[in-house]
């Protein structure tokens, strides 16, 4: 049963993907708390990265054309299999939650009389109507923002680069290995194990032996993609961004071209807005659509509202000072987030291969 | 059925277009004549101990000179206010019991300390001005001989508010050379790395003909917790610049080798590299510099035909340079102040001894060993070749 009223083409998934993973990372610069070794730790968490996907392609590989709900069914029987999806899709609701606590939080910062309320409802809402309207259209989105968020980036990076000294990225490796080894968690965490998401949407996809082949493209290149983008932002602050809140943003404040090119910091908030638009939908619709499914509905709009009223909620609830959620983000989540990320799809995959459920062609032809 | 769909989408799309009339904001929205304007801002100590006086710089849209109204002198187009507190937010919140609006600091250029206050120390002063979105990373940071306030106060000419003048001073400074200047970001960039002693430039009104005027002149340098220990003069200062490789212009003047007559070289660009090394086991940096320049104007009327005499000229200018190098490494290392961030090269390339040397480095750099090696070249005559006195030899 396919509860996604669309499919989408395996080229959509990689624009999809990548808007994804640039998503948050774009004002919080990924392994910073490395220092000048960030951009280590943004390569080390990649390679991280791809081990998790390579676990992901193993088992859509395995299951050609089902999701992660319908592959914890067969791995695991209806029961047990239930069971572990539910504890999956809390998952999903509670980093949608999070991430949109972030996302207001970010705002909040400079409009400091405006209530958090509407930084919180009104891209709830907006996302609502995107979640409501289906994968598609959060599929098309994202390739309209994706080209013009690459685009804009290059043209930051021509106006930063007077500002540029890679002396800022020395010395090499004088930070002791545990604290690079956090910053390597963080960033491994932090946007590339949330693509166990995608395992939600693995059955809406047009041609599902492309779906593991494009993932890894979309993992590469946003890998890149941050990789550059943090040496030049360490190369732009060096020790500044260490004691920044939202580095990146800090990065842009600096632009100064003759008088003309200043303030251009606002571009970054814009462009997050429409990166973590498409980042947190994306959590929201995998949770609707994986609740619906459960709960064996023939279509996922009634639950949108609900879902979205729990999520303001639990965002509301999370904590009340931003401390909390800076600890989380980098103390707490980068372990937790484990046990999604890794330990499950891998506990999944093995029971998998003992017990040879779905289609043992189709791994060989992706792993 | 066609007709009421369209009737409700009309209606739809009128409703729509009618709540952007009272959608126009959102909470925080300030408009623009509810601003104060603030382009600089003068930190000086109190005669209360625990507290500081913060001047504010606002512009008073009132009397900003058109050129229609320009001439009819009058009032001043800027207007300074002072307020006290404890901390220089509170400062700045102060100042609304005398302002009819509240003070707006996205656009403010300058932040001067007073001499005073730099010598107690601006450790305590400085987070606000990170902290607060509304001040930028490119605001850039002055300490005044005298008190701050006097600084804003000063009425400037060619530019009518004097924090734009204060501003254009320290980008045109380019043209001298002899002024080191810092803004926020660079200011934290040598604060957290621990051994670079931070340092601004020092702003002073002085007698012009009997005209007050503001002179960006000599630099402050400051130990780590940004005590002001002492400044460096306008040739030090470019000796500081030269190894920073921030040297972008401006004169030499060298005098010939029998001492009765000068050649004057503008400098037309400038590289630098910083080698830490250790030779048998002590630190030692070398700097290269090369420089060129063109010859600017001389008193000399030697004949400028022949090679020698352009080799001689880099050959002096080299000398020149390293003189200016070796003043400022002097003053530095007799104020035990890394301005040059030579600990934070060796930390670069060699972090594992770094750690090492990190704890006695201020010892270990009031002794350094520092090579400076200069190259320059002296490039082209301008439009004439010898000087008019010169006698042609054949």
């Amino acid at each position: 049963m396919k509860l996604g009223n669309q499919t989408i083409s395996s080229n959509q998934l990689f624009y999809l993907m990548c808007t994804f993973l640039l998503g948050s990372s774009v004002v919080f610069l990924p392994g910073v708390r490395a220092g000048s070794n960030a951009w280590l730790a943004v390569l080390l968490g990649a390679l991280e990265g791809f081990v998790f996907l390579a676990i992901y392609n193993g088992l859509v590989g395995q299951h050609p054309g089902k999701n992660l709900i319908e592959i914890n069914d067969l791995v695991f029987g209806p029961f047990l299999g239930k069971a572990l999806s539910w504890v999956y899709l809390i998952y999903f609701l509670y980093v949608s939650a999070q991430l949109l606590r972030t996302f207001a939080a970010f705002f909040a910062i400079i409009m400091t009389s405006t209530p958090l309320m509407v930084f919180l409802i009104t891209p709830l809402f907006v996302s609502s109507f995107a979640v409501r309207s289906g994968l598609e259209v959060l599929a098309k989105y994202s390739q309209i923002v994706f080209t013009t968020v690459i685009t804009l980036f290059c043209f930051d990076f021509v106006l930063l680069a007077k500002e540029l000294d890679l002396s800022n990225l020395l010395p090499f490796m004088d930070i002791p290995i545990s604290k690079l080894l956090l910053a390597t968690q963080s960033v491994a965490a932090l946007p590339f194990g949330e693509v166990v998401v995608f395992l939600v949407l693995t059955n809406l996809i047009h041609n599902p032996s492309d779906t593991g082949r494009f993932m890894k493209k979309a993992l590469l290149f946003s890998s890149i993609f941050l990789l550059l983008y943090t040496v030049r932002t360490t190369a732009v602050l060096g020790t500044y961004s260490t004691i920044s809140t939202y580095p990146a943003f800090s990065a842009l404040r600096v632009i100064n071209i003759g008088e003309v090119f200043t303030r251009l910091e606002i571009v970054l908030a814009i462009v997050f807005l429409a990166l973590g638009f498409v980042k947190g939908s994306l959590f929201y619709y995998c949770t609707v659509l994986g609740v619906a499914q459960l709960l064996k509905m023939r279509s996922y709009t009634p639950l949108v509202l609900p879902i979205g009223a729990l999520l303001l909620n639990i965002s509301i609830l999370l904590f009340d000072e931003y401390i909390f959620d800076i600890i989380d983000a980098s103390m707490l989540f980068p372990f937790y987030s484990l046990v999604f990320a890794l330990f499950l799809p891998l506990l999944t995959l093995i029971v998998a291969k003992i017990r040879k459920t779905g289609n043992q062609q189709g791994d060989s032809a992706n792993a | 059925m066609f007709k009421v769909t369209s009737g409700y989408k009309i209606a739809a799309l009128f409703l729509l277009i009618l709540q952007l009339l009272f959608t126009t904001g959102c909470w925080d929205r300030v408009d623009l004549n509810n601003r104060a304007i603030v382009v600089g801002l003068g930190i000086d100590s109190s005669p209360y101990k625990d507290k500081i006086l913060v001047s504010t710089q606002i512009i008073d849209p009132t009397n900003v000179k058109t050129p229609q109204t320009a001439g009819g002198g009058g009032a001043e187009s800027f207007w300074i206010v002072t307020s006290e507190g404890r901390s220089v937010f509170e400062a700045i919140r102060t100042t609304t019991h005398v302002s009819s609006r509240k003070l707006f600091l996205p656009h403010n250029q300058v932040i001067i300390f007073g001499e005073d206050l730099a010598q107690e120390g601006l450790k305590g002063h400085l987070d606000m001005l990170m902290r607060d979105y509304e001040f930028r990373e490119t605001n850039w940071i002055l300490v005044s001989e005298g008190k701050a306030q006097d600084i804003l106060a000063t009425k400037t000419r060619i530019s009518s508010i004097p924090a734009f003048f204060i501003r254009d001073l320290i980008t045109e400074r380019i043209y001298h050379s002899q002024v080191a200047a810092i803004n926020i970001k660079d200011l934290v960039l040598r604060i957290t790395s621990k051994s670079t002693a931070p340092i601004a430039s020092l702003i002073h009104v002085e007698d012009n003909s009997g005209e007050k005027v503001l002179k960006l002149s000599y630099t402050a340098v400051f130990d780590h917790d940004l005590k002001m220990v002492g400044r460096l003069n306008d040739r030090e200062s470019r000796g500081l610049l030269w190894v920073l490789g921030e040297v972008k212009s401006g004169i030499i003047v060298v005098t010939n080798p029998t001492g009765t007559c000068n050649y004057s070289l503008e400098i037309l660009a400038a590289k630098r590299k910083i080698v830490p090394e250790f030779k048998d086991g002590t630190p030692t940096i070398t700097v290269r510099i090369e420089a060129s320049s063109n010859l600017g104007e001389t008193s000399c009327s030697e004949d400028l035909d022949r090679p020698e005499m352009w080799k001689l000229m880099a050959s002096l200018q080299n000398e020149a340079i390293r003189g200016e190098v070796e003043a400022a490494l002097a003053k530095a290392q007799e104020l035990k102040a890394d301005v040059f961030g030579f600990g934070e090269a060796f930390h670069q390339k060699h972090p594992k001894m770094w750690r090492e040397m990190e704890s006695s480095w201020q010892e270990i750099f009031s002794s350094l060993e520092v090579d400076i090696v200069v190259e320059s070249l002296v490039r082209r005559p301008g439009l004439i070749l010898s000087n008019v006195y010169t006698e042609k030899g054949d």
